[in-house]
């Protein structure tokens, strides 16, 4: 499986001052404005409250394979935004734009995914403002 | 003479207590004897609000705060016109506190939004129109109860201060006018432990601006903490989805941020995390299924 993993690589990592604001939580302190796209494979999905994590296995730039929280909105949060219990499965290749820890440790704020299919899902439903 | 004048007096007193004691309860009761065609002619005439309403805005702290911890680099958000001495409170609790991370939102611990905050939902919120009350649910969960029957607030000496404080409500047309007081004190607002004083008194002018879209007009007026009114709108999105469901968020099934030496810190999966899908919660508490 990790020689597997490591055929994998990170697609890009790029850094830019974003204005998209961070997840509305409590833990929104521990994260930068900073969006990080991360490609790898998932090896867990938990749809819970307060908040749903999507455990993933990520190449870095040394080949070594590093275990990724990512920290998403609630589960009705999204399915709202075409989220689905079915969306990821362990296995599954994603590419995720997050926002990253800002102590530099593999945790993030999740703001989009891109899925085996080619579809793309963001971070909740966005209303139109009127 | 003298006697019986004086049982006149005392006859009349009573009549008159009783006729005044009887008009007031039956005026205070009034709606409580509502009759089932009433309230189908009153709620005929009301406006449809149903359907699952998400904020359009932001909340009343994040993504606008002045050095927001969820968004350092947010610009200033509006800014309650605090009087100098709470002004100076409020800053130095956010040098002190909140920047230091060591402020907690007791959101984060299950405590419900309270007044004005429920009405600024990152989730769904919903509006039950009845003829004698509204509700205002939110899925985090919290509750608002809006009496609509013509009551007044209770005495102050049975008034409850509460995080949702106590409302009345009437209709000028398809506008929801919320007078809403007794809220209490000291309740955060925002993630950044944002608090009005106890006096606080809000009126709120809610009405839908389209098929879409419902706005609430908020005027807080705090004599303790402020220097002039404070007036925040706030917009709400329908829900397309005709069959979108509410969800509460009230269980911590998946808690990684453990209070250390009074910070909250974060448990990653590289750390050692494991999430268990089975575990019952509260995890503390012995129940059957933990057995």
């Amino acid at each position: 499986m990790m020689k597997i993993l490591n055929q994998f690589t990170l697609l890009s990592a790029w850094i830019a001052v974003a204005s998209t604001p961070t997840l509305a939580h409590h833990s929104g302190q521990f994260f930068t404005d900073e969006t990080v796209t991360l490609t790898g494979v998932v090896k867990e999905m938990q749809l819970t409250n307060p908040h749903s994590w999507l455990e993933m296995m990520v190449p870095n730039v040394d080949g070594e394979v590093v275990q990724w929280s990512i920290e998403m909105s609630t589960p009705i949060q999204l399915f709202r935004a075409g989220w689905t219990r079915a969306t990821v499965k362990p296995g599954d290749k994603v590419t995720v734009v997050v926002h990253p820890m800002r102590d530099g440790r593999p945790g993030a704020a999740y703001v989009s995914i891109a899925l085996p299919d080619g579809s793309t899902l963001s971070q909740r439903f966005t209303a139109n403002p009127p | 003479m003298r006697t019986r004048c004086k049982k006149k007096n005392i006859t009349t007193f009573g009549w008159v207590t009783a006729l005044l004691t009887a008009f007031w309860w039956s005026w205070n009761t009034f709606a409580a004897e509502m009759s089932p065609e009433e309230k189908i002619e009153i709620f005929a005439t009301l406006p449809d609000w149903s359907g699952i309403w998400l904020g359009t805005g932001t909340l009343f702290d994040q993504s606008q705060g002045q050095r927001n911890p969820n968004n350092i680099t947010a610009k200033p958000r509006n800014h309650p016109p605090f009087n100098s001495e709470w002004e100076a409170r409020y800053q130095k609790f956010l040098e002190e506190v909140v920047w230091e991370g060591r402020y907690i939102d007791p959101l984060s611990f299950g405590y419900g939004l309270g007044v004005p905050r429920i009405m600024a939902p990152a989730r769904g919120l919903q509006f039950v129109v009845r003829p004698e009350q509204v509700w205002i649910i939110h899925e985090r969960p919290d509750a608002r109860y809006i009496y609509t029957d013509g009551r007044n607030h209770p005495h102050e000496d049975l008034l409850l201060p509460t995080m949702e404080g106590h409302s009345i409500g009437h209709w000028e047309g398809d506008t929801l006018v919320i007078d809403t007081v007794a809220v209490k004190g000291g309740i955060a607002l925002d993630r950044t432990g944002m608090v009005f004083s106890g006096e606080a008194h809000f009126v709120e002018r809610i009405r839908k601006i389209n098929d879409t879209t419902l706005e609430d007009q908020i005027t807080i007026e705090d004599p303790v903490a402020f220097t002039e009114p404070w007036v925040v709108t706030r917009r709400y999105h329908k829900l397309e989805d005709p069959e979108a469901y509410m969800a509460n968020v009230k269980a911590v099934e998946n808690d990684r941020n453990p209070v250390v030496d009074g910070k909250v810190t974060m448990m990653l999966g590289a750390e050692g995390f494991e999430f268990d899908p089975d575990a019952v919660y509260p995890p503390n508490v012995a129940a059957f299924g933990s057995m």
